[in-house]
C-alpha cells in the first residue's frame, strides 16, 4: 500500500513536470527579450511598454520591412528605399514608389531610430510605430491600403505563425507597426571611426586631418554643432537652413500650419553622412562640398532661416579636412551588419 | 526519487487565484483556481437609463443625398459627391433646468449608407437641446491609443477609405469627395478632395429641439437628424476651391469647416 501510495505520487509529479516542461517549451522562445547593444557614449533608449524587444519580434518586423507584398503590386517593400550600404537612405534624389511614382522627399536613412523624438521631414508622425502605417499607405509609395495589407498577411500561414510568436495575436496592424518599429530599434550605429576615438579609448584612430576637420567642426566660425549636437548629431530640432528664399515644400509648416515653421525641416543626425547623399529634404545637393557650400553662401535669406546660417569663409583645406572628419563619422560596421540584411 | 519530483515540483509551482474573468477578484495571472471567486450582486440595479440614437438623414437641399446625382448650384456649376464620411462625437444633452450630461467615450462615423446610429446611455428624464462635435477632442486626435490598437469595427480604427492621416498622425474629421464641372457644360471630371482635421478644426454642434426629448429608463430615443450639404457646397467656387487636406489650405480648410457646423438641423 506504501508502495503503491508513492508511486503515485512519484506519477503524478512527473504528470505535472512534462506538463509544465511542455508549456515552457512553448513560451520560452517568445519571451526571449532582444538585448540592445548600446555602444559607448549612447544613453540607454526608452523602448515603449507596449512594445518591448523580443527575437521574435526583431524577426518579425525584418521579415515585413523586406517583404515586398506590402506594396500595392507587391514590387516594393521598405528596403527597396531604404538601403543598407547607403545607412538605409536612397541615392536617389527622390525614391520610386510603385507605378514608378516619385516621392515628394529624398528617403532618409534609418539608424538610431530607438532615440528619435518624430519622424519624418517635418515631423509629422509622433512615434515609429505610427511611422510604419504611412509609407505603406502613402499613393507615391508603397500604395496598399491597411485594411487591405492586413488581409495580406493573414492569408500568409508564415506570418499568422510569426504574428503568434511575437504578439500572440493574429496578424493585425497593432503587431505589423510594432513589429517593424521594433525591428528598426534595433538598427543603432555607434561604432564609426569617430566613436573608437572619443568613447572606445583609440586616440590615435584619427589622422591630422580628421582631427582638424573636427576643429573646425565643434568650432564657431562653421556653427555645424550647434544644431548636429550630442552623441548623434542632431538637436532634432526644425530649422530653416536658408537653402531656399521660398519653399515649394513648406516642411514643417505642412503639420503645424504656423508661417513660422514654412521652410523648417528637420535636422538630420551627421552620423554616416558620407553614405546618404543626396543631401537636405529635396535631395538637391549631390556632395558634401556642396552642402558646405551652401552653408559658407549664408543661404538664401528665408524669413525663418536660422540665424545660425550666416556666411563664413574656409580655406580649401579647411573645407577638405572638414569632409575628412565627417567621413569619420561612417559606421562600417552597421553598413555590413548581417542583422540588418535582407534574409 | 520522490522527493527530487517534489522539488521540480515546486520549483514550477502555478500562480494560485481565481480564474474568472467575470468575477470581482479575477486574477489574470493566476493558473490554478483557488475556488474563492466573488460576484457582484446577482440582482441588477433598476436601469436607470435609456438609450441615445440618431437618426441622420444626409441631404442636398430638399432630397437625401445621392452619390450618383449631379447636382447644379445656382452660380452654373455642377457637382457629384462620390464620398461623404464624418465623425461625431462627445454627445451632451441639455434639461429644462440647464443641467447637462453627456454620453462618454462615444464616437460616430457616419457614412450615408446608414442611417441609424446609436451614441450611448443617458440617464432618463427630458432634454430640450443635444450638443456634440463635429471632430474629435483632442486628446484622442493627438494621443492615447492608436487606431492600430483599436478592435475591428470600432470607428476610431483604421478605415476604408482612410479616416487617417498616417503623415500627420491625426483624424480626418469630414471627408468630402466628389468632382464637380466648372463651366455648366460638361461631365463632372474636375476632382473636389476636402479633407478636415486637426483640433483647431473641430467645430461644436447644438440643436435645440421643438419638442423636449423624453429619455424612459431600459428605451431607444431617436434624434433625428438632417444634414445638409447643398448651402455649403453653394458657398464654393470649384474654379478656386477644389482641394484642401487642411493643412496644404487652411483658409479653404476652416471656410468649409465653418460651413460643415451649420448644416445640422432637426428634423421628423
Amino acid at each position: 500500500m506504501k508502495t503503491a501510495l508513492l508511486f503515485l505520487i512519484a506519477t503524478v509529479g512527473i504528470i505535472s513536470i512534462s506538463g509544465c516542461s511542455r508549456d515552457q517549451s512553448l513560451q520560452v522562445p517568445e519571451m526571449t527579450a532582444y538585448t540592445l547593444d548600446i555602444p559607448p557614449g549612447f544613453p540607454q533608449p526608452e523602448i515603449p511598454g507596449d512594445n518591448q524587444l523580443t527575437e521574435n519580434r526583431v524577426k518579425l518586423g525584418k521579415m515585413l520591412f523586406f517583404d515586398k507584398t506590402l506594396s500595392l503590386d507587391s514590387t516594393i517593400s521598405c528596403g527597396s528605399c531604404h538601403f543598407q550600404e547607403f545607412a538605409f537612405a536612397d541615392p536617389r534624389r527622390l525614391s520610386l514608389g510603385v507605378n514608378d511614382s516619385l516621392s515628394i522627399r529624398n528617403s532618409m536613412p534609418l539608424f538610431n531610430l530607438a532615440y528619435a523624438q518624430s519622424l519624418f521631414w517635418d515631423g509629422g508622425v509622433p512615434t515609429l510605430e505610427l511611422q510604419v502605417l504611412a509609407p505603406i499607405e502613402d499613393h507615391r509609395e508603397m500604395n496598399l491600403g491597411l485594411t487591405e495589407a492586413v488581409n495580406r498577411l493573414q492569408a500568409n500561414p508564415k506570418y499568422v505563425e510569426w504574428f503568434q510568436k511575437a504578439y500572440n495575436r493574429e496578424p493585425d496592424l497593432y503587431g505589423l507597426v510594432r513589429a517593424i518599429a521594433a525591428f528598426e530599434r534595433t538598427m543603432i550605429s555607434g561604432n564609426s571611426r569617430y566613436d573608437q576615438y572619443a568613447f572606445q579609448g583609440k586616440s590615435s584612430v584619427l589622422n591630422d586631418a580628421e582631427l582638424r576637420g573636427m576643429g573646425i567642426f565643434f568650432g564657431e566660425t562653421a556653427e555645424c554643432f550647434h544644431c548636429h549636437t550630442g552623441f548623434n548629431f542632431t538637436d532634432q530640432s526644425f530649422q530653416n537652413n536658408g537653402l531656399y528664399s521660398e519653399y515649394p515644400d513648406q516642411g514643417r509648416a505642412r503639420i503645424t500650419s504656423r508661417t513660422s515653421d514654412i521652410g523648417r525641416f528637420k535636422v538630420p543626425s551627421l552620423r554616416n553622412i558620407e553614405k546618404t547623399a543626396p543631401y537636405m529634404h529635396d535631395g538637391s545637393l549631390s556632395s558634401l562640398e556642396a552642402v558646405i557650400d551652401h552653408y559658407m553662401s549664408g543661404g538664401k535669406g528665408h524669413p525663418n532661416q536660422s540665424p545660425l546660417v550666416r556666411p563664413f569663409t574656409l580655406t580649401s583645406q579647411e573645407k577638405s579636412d572638414l569632409i575628412a572628419f565627417l567621413k569619420s563619422l561612417t559606421d562600417e560596421s552597421f553598413l555590413r551588419n548581417p542583422k540588418f540584411r535582407d534574409g | 526519487m520522490s522527493l527530487i519530483v517534489l522539488v521540480q515540483l515546486s520549483a514550477c509551482t502555478e500562480k494560485t487565484g481565481c480564474t474568472d474573468p467575470l468575477a470581482l477578484n479575477y486574477d489574470p495571472d493566476a493558473k490554478k483556481s483557488s475556488g474563492d471567486c466573488r460576484y457582484a450582486d446577482p440582482t441588477p440595479a433598476p436601469e436607470t437609463a435609456g438609450t441615445l440614437k440618431l437618426h441622420l438623414h444626409q441631404h442636398f437641399g430638399a432630397p437625401e443625398l445621392d452619390t450618383l446625382a449631379v447636382y447644379t448650384l445656382p452660380n452654373g456649376q455642377r457637382v457629384k459627391l462620390n464620398q461623404v464620411r464624418y465623425y461625431l462625437s462627445n454627445f451632451k444633452l441639455k434639461n429644462a433646468q440647464n443641467e447637462e450630461v453627456s454620453v462618454d467615450d462615444s464616437y460616430l462615423l457616419v457614412n450615408p449608407a446608414n442611417m441609424d446610429y446609436t451614441a450611448g446611455k443617458i440617464p432618463a428624464g427630458t432634454y430640450k437641446s443635444i450638443t456634440f462635435y463635429l471632430g474629435i477632442d483632442s486628446a484622442t486626435n493627438s494621443g492615447g491609443t492608436m487606431p492600430t490598437d483599436r478592435p475591428a469595427g470600432h470607428p476610431l480604427a483604421i478605415q476604408n477609405p482612410s479616416m487617417f492621416w498616417t503623415w500627420a498622425s491625426g483624424y480626418i474629421f469630414m471627408r468630402l469627395e466628389g468632382l464637380a464641372d466648372t463651366i455648366g457644360t460638361v461631365a463632372p471630371d474636375h476632382a473636389l478632395v476636402y479633407h478636415l482635421g486637426t483640433n483647431a478644426l473641430r467645430r461644436e454642434v447644438t440643436i435645440s429641439f421643438a419638442n423636449d426629448l423624453v429619455v424612459t429608463a431600459g428605451q431607444n430615443s431617436t434624434i433625428h437628424v438632417k444634414a445638409d450639404f447643398k448651402p455649403l457646397f453653394e458657398a464654393l467656387d470649384f474654379k478656386t476651391e477644389s482641394l484642401t487636406m487642411t493643412m496644404g489650405n487652411m483658409p479653404l480648410a476652416v471656410k468649409i469647416a465653418n460651413l460643415a457646423a451649420n448644416i445640422f438641423s432637426e428634423t421628423h
